[in-house]
C-alpha cells in the first residue's frame, strides 16, 4: 500500500467510514513494520585496514531505539592483496554494541558480519539490538584476514530497519501500539478514544523511536582523528551544510551527540556554530556529550540547509580530538 | 461528601457578595456576617492584611442586577452583560475609608523617568511633597513603599510591588494619572474586578470560614471597570465589563514611521576619527551580527598606491575599532568580552585586499556591530600607509612604530542584507499617528517594512528593546530587530524604509492566542508575556485556561494573525476559534476561579453514561421558566478568509448546495489568517454538517443547577412540545441532547435564564467511545480507576476490557464484562481475565449488538457511511 499521513481531520465526524477506517489501521501497522531512517553514514571514508587484529575504528551513537529495531549497515570496501591485486573474503567488519549510556554492558549485538566479497557493492551488517537502554554506544571494528593486506573501507551507512512486521505484544516501549486486529476495528467493536489517540499517536512515537540522522561525521578511532586541535584558543576544523528539508515548518528539536578524545591529558573543547540557533552548543571534556537545538517555525523559513562550522580548542594536554558528532532529528 | 454549593442553593442556602478591585487595598462585602459555627466574623484573607493598608469594608451594594455570559457561535469570543454596583456611602465612612478612596489625592507626585514592573525604588518629583512610608498609587497599581526620603525630589525605597493586583510599567509621560505616585486612587477605569459569590445559611450566616477560601467561596464574575466612579443617591456606582469583552478592544498602534538620519556624536576609538570631525555620521541604522553563531564580515583594506601590509589586524578590545555612538547599541568593544574575532586570511595584502574577520557572537546579549568609517589597527609586519576617510576624501596615515603597530586601516563591512542574519538597530521617526499615543513606538512588537525607492516584497519582522534616540524632540526611536523574514521575504534594510506598524501575533494558535491574552510588556503576566506595552491585554495567565487552550484541535496550526494598526483579537483570532468550534468564554473552573477557557458550542449525540453531562428535568425549571423553542440559524455556507495584511492567503468558500437550494444562502464569513487550505475546508464543512437542524429553548432554572455555557445537558421535559425524537420521529422522549449557550443570572433572585442548543433534525453525529484506564488490580474480580474515570461506569453495564496491541495474539487478551458492583473507585466485574494489570489494561464500551441504548450512543452506526 501507498503510505501517507493521518492528520487530525481523518477522524472528524462523518468521515470515518468502514473502509476508510480499517486502511488507517493498515497504514498504521505498515508504518512500524516499515520505516526505515538513517542513524550514521559516512561516505568517501577511506578508512585504511591493515591490523589483523580487530580494532575500533569508528564510535557512534544509536539514540532511542527502545523497541529494539533492527540495525542494518551497509559497508562499501575494497581489500588490496600488497601487490596489486584484490584478497576477497579477507576482511572482517563488526559492528557491536558497548557501554551503554546507563553503564550495561549486557546488550551486545548478536549480528555479525564479514566482509567481504568484491563483486558485492556492499557487505550488510545485522544487529538485533537487545535491552531497553535509551541510547547506546556502538564501534564499528575491522580487521584483514591475512597480514599484508589493506582493507579501505569506503562507506558506511546504517539505518534503523523495520522487521516488516508489526509488533502484537502489546505496548512497546516506545508507546506504539497495533491497531491492526480484528477485535480493533472490526464490525460492531467500539471506536475508543485510546485507539484514536494511537492511531494519531503512533507515527509520532514511531520517528520518535527511530530519529532521523540529518548528519554523520565520525573519524578513524584508531588513529588521530581529522577533526583536532592543538590550539589553547578556539579555531574553526570544519565547516559545512547539514541539510534540514523541513526547517521551515514546523518547529524541530535537533540533538547533538559529539564524543572527543585527548591526548597528554588535555581536557577537549568543541562548539558547535549555527546561525540563528541560540542554543548552547558546546561541549567539552572526553567521551559522550549531547544538547539539544531548536530551529523555530518560521526564521530561515523555506532554507533548506543550514551552515554549520565546528570549532575546537584545547585546555592543557596536547591534543584535543574530534571522534563523532552525530545530529538527529529529536522531537 | 459534603453539601456542593449549588446543592446548598436549593435547599434555601444564600449568598454574600464581595468584590475585589485590582490595586485597591479593600475587600468590599455585602456585610460582615456571624460564621454558622462560630461566635465570630469570617476571617479577613492574609493578603488584606493591615500591614500593607489593606482590610476589608462592607459597603458593598449588588441590587437587582444581572450578569450573563452567551456563546457567540461566529465570534469565536462571548457576549457578556456588564455587572453594575455601589459602593455605599454610609457603611464606607463609618469604615473611615471614604476619603481614603475617593477623595482627591492629599499627595502627589510624578515620576521622573519611566518604572519597570520589578524596580524596588524611583524617584519622583514632589510638588504635593510630604511623603512618608506606606501604601501608594501609582496607575492601576498599589504598591507599599519601607522607605521614603524627601528632599528637592522623593525616593521611594524597599517597595513591595503588585498589592491586589498586577505590577506594570509605569511611564513618565501620560495624560490622567500613569505618570502620578498619590496616597490615594487617582483613576479607576480599567482595574479588573472580581465579583465573588460566599454561601450563607438560611438565617445569613457564613458557611464559610475565611473570606475568599475553601469550596463555599467562588468567583462568579471577572471583567474591567468600565466607568469612573459615579455619585447616586447610594454611593458610588460602578460599571464592569467582563473579561471577555476586553478582547474586542482595538489593541496596538496605528503608525507609520520612516527610516529616520540622525547626527552621530563625536568620535570613537583614538585616531579613529579627529576631533574636529563634529558632524559625525549619518546613518539610519546599525548593522548587527545577532543571535548567536559565527559569521565572517568582508573588510575593505585602503592602503596609499603600492604599499602592501603583511600581519595581523589587531580586532580586540583594544583595537581601534570605532565605538558605536549611543547606550542603545551595542559596541564592538562591549560585545568582544564575549565574542571573539579573528583576521581568517591572515597574508601580505595589497590595495584591494579585502580582510575577513570572524566574529563569534555568544547569544542573545552580545550582538556585533561595526560601524562604518571605523578602523582597525595592525600591530605586526610592514609599515603601510592606511587611508583614512576624512570628510570627502582620505588622508594617508603612516603608522608611528616601525613594526607596523598602530597603523590604522578603514573598516567597511560588508553587510549581507540577503541573510536575515544580520538584524540591525534602525533607528526611525514618526511619519503618520492618528492619534497621541500612536506616536509612541512600542518596546517590542511587529512592522512591516517597505522599500520606499523600490517597490518590492514588504517583509514582515519582529522587534524588541524598542528606546528613545537622537533627538527626543524629534521623537527618534530605535529598536532592535530580533526576527526578519517572518512572510518568507526580505528587504534591503539599508534603503529608505517605510514601517508600519501592525498588531497581533505570529505563531502557532495556541502561542498567537496566550501572547495577545497575556502581553503587557512587563513579562509578569506569563510565559507568552511578550509583547510591548499597549499590543496585548494585559491579563495574568491565572485568568486563563491555558491547558484548555493548548487542546483545541487547531491549537498547533500556524498562525499568522496581524492587521495594519490597531485591531482586536476577535479580529484577529475570532474565527480560527470558531473553526475550532469552540467559543472564548468566562468559565469558572473546579476550584472556583473564573478564567478565559474556549467550550464547545456545536451539539451531538449525549449519553445520561457521560458523568459530565448535565441531566435538567422539569424539578429545575422554574414555573414560569418554559418558552417555545426558536429557530437557530444554521449555515449552509461559510466563506473562510485566509489573507492578512500581508495580502497573502486566499478566500475558500465552503457550500451544502442541496441545502442552500431547499433553504436559500445562510452564509458565516470567518476570518482565519494563514489558515491552510485542508483545514479551512473541514473547518468549514464541519460546522455545516453539525449546525444542520438545531433549534433553541430557552428554559428558566433555578440557583440549584450548576450550569455555565459550554455545557453538555440532556433536557428531559417530556410534556414539552420541543422534545421532539428525530430519531424515531416520537413526540414526548426523555431526553435531548442540549449544549448550553448562554446563562443570564439574577444575582439578588439567583434565577438563570439559560439558551440551549438542540441536537435535532440532522444526521445522526457520534462521539467516540471513552477510555478508562486500569489503576490496579484488587482482590477477587475487583479492579480500581480513577475517580474521574469511574464516573463513566454504571452497575450492571457491559463493557470490554482490553490490554492495548494485545487483542491479536493467540489468546486475545480482550475480553467482554460485566460491572457487577462499585464503590467508590474499586469495580467488581464479573470476571477478571488473568491478564489484567493496573497502568496497562483499558475499558471501552462492549460492541455495538449487545452495548446499552446509552452506550450505542457513542457509537458510528450506518453500516453504508459510518462505523459498523
Amino acid at each position: 500500500m501507498t503510505w501517507t499521513q493521518t492528520l487530525p481531520q481523518d477522524f472528524e465526524h462523518g468521515m470515518t467510514a468502514d473502509e476508510h477506517w480499517a486502511t488507517l489501521n493498515e497504514r498504521h501497522a505498515h508504518l512500524y513494520a516499515y520505516y526505515q531512517s538513517p542513524a550514521f553514514f559516512a561516505m568517501n571514508y577511506n578508512l585504511s585496514v591493515a591490523d589483523t587484529t580487530m580494532r575500533d575504528y569508528a564510535v557512534l551513537w544509536i539514540p532511542k531505539n527502545l523497541d529494539n529495531t533492527p540495525i542494518k549497515v551497509y559497508v562499501r570496501a575494497s581489500i588490496d592483496d600488497g601487490s596489486g591485486g584484490s584478497a576477497a573474503n579477507k576482511g572482517l567488519v563488526k559492528l557491536i554494541e558497548t557501554t551503554t549510556s546507563t553503564g550495561d554492558a549486557a546488550d551486545v549485538a548478536s549480528g555479525t558480519d564479514d566482509c567481504t566479497e568484491l563483486g558485492d557493492p556492499f557487505s550488510t551488517i545485522d544487529l538485533t539490538p537487545t535491552g531497553t537502554a535509551d541510547g547506546r554506544e556502538f564501534k564499528l571494528q575491522a580487521k584483514c584476514i591475512d597480514a599484508g593486506d589493506v582493507m579501505t573501507i569506503h562507506s558506511v551507512f546504517g539505518f534503523y530497519n523495520g522487521t516488516g512486521s508489526v509488533t502484537t505484544t502489546g505496548l512497546g516501549a516506545s508507546g506504539f501500539r497495533t491497531t491492526n486486529a480484528t477485535s480493533v476495528y472490526g464490525a460492531a467493536y467500539p471506536i475508543s478514544t485510546e485507539l484514536v489517540a494511537s492511531l494519531t499517536n503512533g507515527p509520532r512515537k514511531i520517528a520518535v523511536d527511530r530519529p532521523v540522522c540529518v548528519f554523520s561525521y565520525f573519524t578513524d578511532y584508531y588513529r588521530t582523528a581529522r577533526l583536532n586541535s592543538t590550539s589553547l584558543t578556539w579555531e574553526t576544523v570544519d565547516r559545512g551544510f547539514i541539510p534540514i528539508p523541513d526547517y521551515a515548518h514546523p518547529a524541530r528539536t535537533y540533538k547533538v551527540y559529539v564524543n572527543m578524545t585527548e591526548t597528554g591529558g588535555a581536557t577537549p573543547h568543541c562548539a558547535l556554530m549555527v546561525p540563528g540557533v541560540d542554543d548552547d552548543l558546546h561541549f567539552s571534556g572526553t567521551g559522550w556529550s549531547s544538547a539539544t537545538f531548536s530551529t523555530s517555525a518560521l526564521s530561515g523559513a523555506g532554507a533548506t540547509f543550514l551552515p554549520y562550522e565546528i570549532k575546537m580548542k584545547r585546555v592543557g594536554g596536547t591534543r584535543a580530538l574530534l571522534q563523532t558528532v552525530q545530529i538527529f532529528r529529536h522531537s | 461528601m459534603a453539601t456542593t454549593f449549588n446543592t446548598a442553593l436549593g435547599r434555601g442556602y444564600s449568598v454574600m457578595y464581595c468584590l475585589e478591585v485590582e490595586g485597591i487595598p479593600y475587600l468590599f462585602v455585602e456585610q460582615k456576617p456571624w460564621r454558622a459555627t462560630a461566635d465570630a466574623v469570617p476571617t479577613i484573607p492574609t493578603k488584606f492584611a493591615a500591614a500593607t493598608g489593606g482590610g476589608i469594608v462592607a459597603g458593598l451594594v449588588i441590587d437587582g442586577e444581572r450578569i450573563g455570559e452567551e456563546i457567540d457561535r461566529e465570534k469565536g469570543v462571548s457576549k457578556a452583560r456588564p455587572l453594575t454596583f455601589r459602593l455605599a456611602y454610609t457603611p464606607l465612612d463609618g469604615e473611615g475609608v471614604l476619603d481614603d478612596l475617593f477623595a482627591r489625592p492629599s499627595k502627589y507626585s510624578t515620576l521622573n523617568a519611566d518604572v519597570d514592573s520589578a524596580a524596588t525604588s524611583f524617584v519622583a518629583v514632589s510638588p504635593g511633597g510630604g511623603w512618608t512610608a506606606g501604601g501608594i498609587y501609582v496607575g492601576n497599581e498599589y504598591m507599599f513603599a519601607g522607605s521614603v526620603s524627601t528632599g528637592s525630589t522623593t525616593t521611594f525605597s524597599s517597595i513591595t510591588r503588585g498589592l491586589w493586583g498586577g505590577k506594570y510599567d509605569h511611564k513618565k509621560i501620560g495624560f490622567t494619572g500613569s505618570q502620578w505616585v498619590t496616597d490615594r486612587p487617582n483613576f479607576w477605569r480599567g482595574r479588573m474586578v472580581t465579583l465573588w459569590e460566599c454561601l450563607v445559611d438560611p438565617e445569613g450566616r457564613a458557611v464559610f470560614d475565611t473570606w475568599l477560601d475553601g469550596d463555599y467561596c467562588r468567583q462568579t464574575f471577572k471583567g474591567f471597570l468600565d466607568t469612573t466612579p459615579l455619585p447616586t443617591n447610594v454611593g458610588f456606582q460602578f460599571t464592569a465589563r467582563s473579561i471577555t469583552r476586553k478582547l474586542t478592544q482595538e489593541m496596538g498602534f496605528k503608525g507609520i514611521w520612516k527610516s529616520a538620519v540622525v547626527m552621530a556624536p563625536g568620535s570613537g576609538g583614538s585616531n579613529a576619527q579627529t576631533a574636529e570631525d563634529t558632524s559625525g555620521e549619518k546613518y539610519h541604522l546599525l548593522p548587527m551580527l545577532y543571535d548567536g553563531g559565527n559569521f565572517s564580515v568582508y573588510f575593505d583594506m585602503l592602503f596609499s598606491d603600492s604599499d602592501t601590509f603583511t600581519g595581523d589586524i589587531q580586532a580586540t578590545t583594544s583595537g581601534k575599532l570605532y565605538q558605536t555612538i549611543a547606550a542603545w547599541s551595542y559596541d564592538l568593544s562591549a560585545a568582544l568580552t564575549t565574542a571573539s574575532a579573528t583576521v581568517e586570511n591572515p597574508k601580505q595584502y595589497s590595495q584591494i585586499s579585502k580582510a575577513i574577520v570572524a566574529f563569534d557572537v555568544a547569544d542573545d546579549n552580545s550582538g556585533v556591530t561595526i560601524k562604518d568609517q571605523s578602523y582597525a589597527s595592525t600591530n605586526t609586519g610592514d609599515c603601510p600607509y592606511f587611508l583614512r576617510p576624512d570628510f570627502d576624501s582620505y588622508i594617508e596615515t603612516k603608522a608611528g612604530a616601525s613594526d607596523g603597530s598602530g597603523g590604522y586601516f578603514k573598516l567597511s563591512p560588508n553587510w549581507d542584507w540577503g541573510t536575515d542574519d544580520v538584524k540591525p538597530w534602525l533607528v526611525l521617526h514618526n511619519e503618520e499617528a492618528d492619534t497621541f499615543q500612536d506616536y509612541t513606538l512600542p518596546t517590542a512588537g511587529y512592522m512591516v517594512v517597505e522599500d520606499i525607492y523600490n517597490a518590492g516584497p514588504v517583509e514582515l519582522l519582529k522587534f524588541a528593546d524598542g528606546v528613545a534616540a537622537g533627538d527626543a524632540q524629534l521623537n527618534y526611536q530605535a529598536i532592535r530587530v530580533t526576527e526578519r523574514k517572518l512572510n518568507n521575504t526580505t528587504v534591503n534594510l539599508a534603503s529608505s524604509l517605510k514601517c508600519t506598524l501592525v498588531s497581533g501575533a505570529i505563531g502557532n494558535l495556541d502561542y498567537a492566542m496566550l501572547t495577545l491574552l497575556e502581553s503587557s510588556s512587563t513579562g509578569e503576566r506569563g510565559d507568552h508575556d511578550t509583547l510591548g506595552y499597549g499590543m496585548g491585554y494585559n491579563i495574568d495567565d491565572g485568568h486563563i485556561d491555558t491547558t484548555a487552550i493548548a487542546e483545541m484541535v487547531y491549537s498547533k496550526e500556524n498562525v499568522v494573525a496581524v492587521d495594519d494598526g490597531r485591531s482586536s483579537f476577535v479580529d484577529s483570532l475570532g474565527g480560527w476559534i470558531i473553526s475550532c468550534r469552540e467559543c472564548l468564554c468566562s468559565i469558572r473552573n473546579s476550584s472556583g476561579v473564573m478564567q478565559l477557557k474556549p467550550v464547545k458550542h456545536e451539539v451531538y449525540e449525549l449519553s445520561t453514561i457521560d458523568p459530565t453531562v448535565l441531566t435538567i428535568t422539569a424539578a429545575d425549571v422554574l414555573v414560569d421558566g418554559l418558552s417555545p423553542v426558536a429557530v437557530v440559524n444554521a449555515p449552509n455556507q461559510i466563506q473562510i478568509s485566509t489573507e492578512s495584511f500581508l495580502g497573502d492567503g486566499f478566500d475558500l468558500v465552503v457550500r451544502s448546495i442541496p441545502e442552500m437550494i431547499r433553504e436559500g444562502t445562510h452564509t458565516w464569513e470567518l476570518e482565519c489568517p494563514a489558515m491552510e487550505k485542508h483545514i479551512a475546508y473541514e473547518a468549514a464543512k464541519n460546522l455545516i454538517v453539525l449546525g444542520a437542524g438545531q433549534y433553541a429553548l430557552n428554559l428558566t432554572l433555578g440557583p440549584w443547577v450548576d450550569i455555565q455555557p459550554g455545557d453538555s445537558c440532556l433536557i428531559s421535559l417530556a410534556s414539552h412540545y420541543g422534545m421532539f425524537d428525530f430519531t424515531d420521529g416520537t413526540l414526548g422522549v426523555s431526553s435531548v441532547a442540549a449544549r448550553c449557550l448562554g446563562v443570564e443570572r439574577d444575582l439578588v433572585s439567583m434565577k438563570q435564564e439559560c439558551r440551549f442548543l438542540l441536537y435535532g433534525h440532522t444526521l445522526p453525529g457520534s462521539i467516540y467511545c471513552p477510555t478508562l484506564a486500569v489503576t490496579a488490580t484488587g482482590g477477587g474480580a475487583t479492579v480500581e480507576f480513577s475517580t474521574a474515570d469511574v464516573g463513566w461506569l454504571q452497575e450492571d453495564m457491559l463493557v470490554t476490557i482490553f490490554n492495548p496491541g494485545r487483542e491479536s495474539l493467540g489468546t486475545p487478551e480482550t475480553a467482554e464484562v460485566t460491572v457487577d458492583d462499585i464503590n467508590g473507585i474499586v469495580v467488581t466485574l464479573s470476571s477478571r481475565p488473568a491478564w489484567v494489570a493496573g497502568g496497562t489494561t483499558k475499558v471501552t464500551w462492549a460492541r455495538y449488538s449487545t452495548a446499552s441504548a446509552e452506550q450505542r450512543k457513542f457509537f458510528f452506526f450506518s453500516s453504508a457511511y459510518r462505523w459498523n
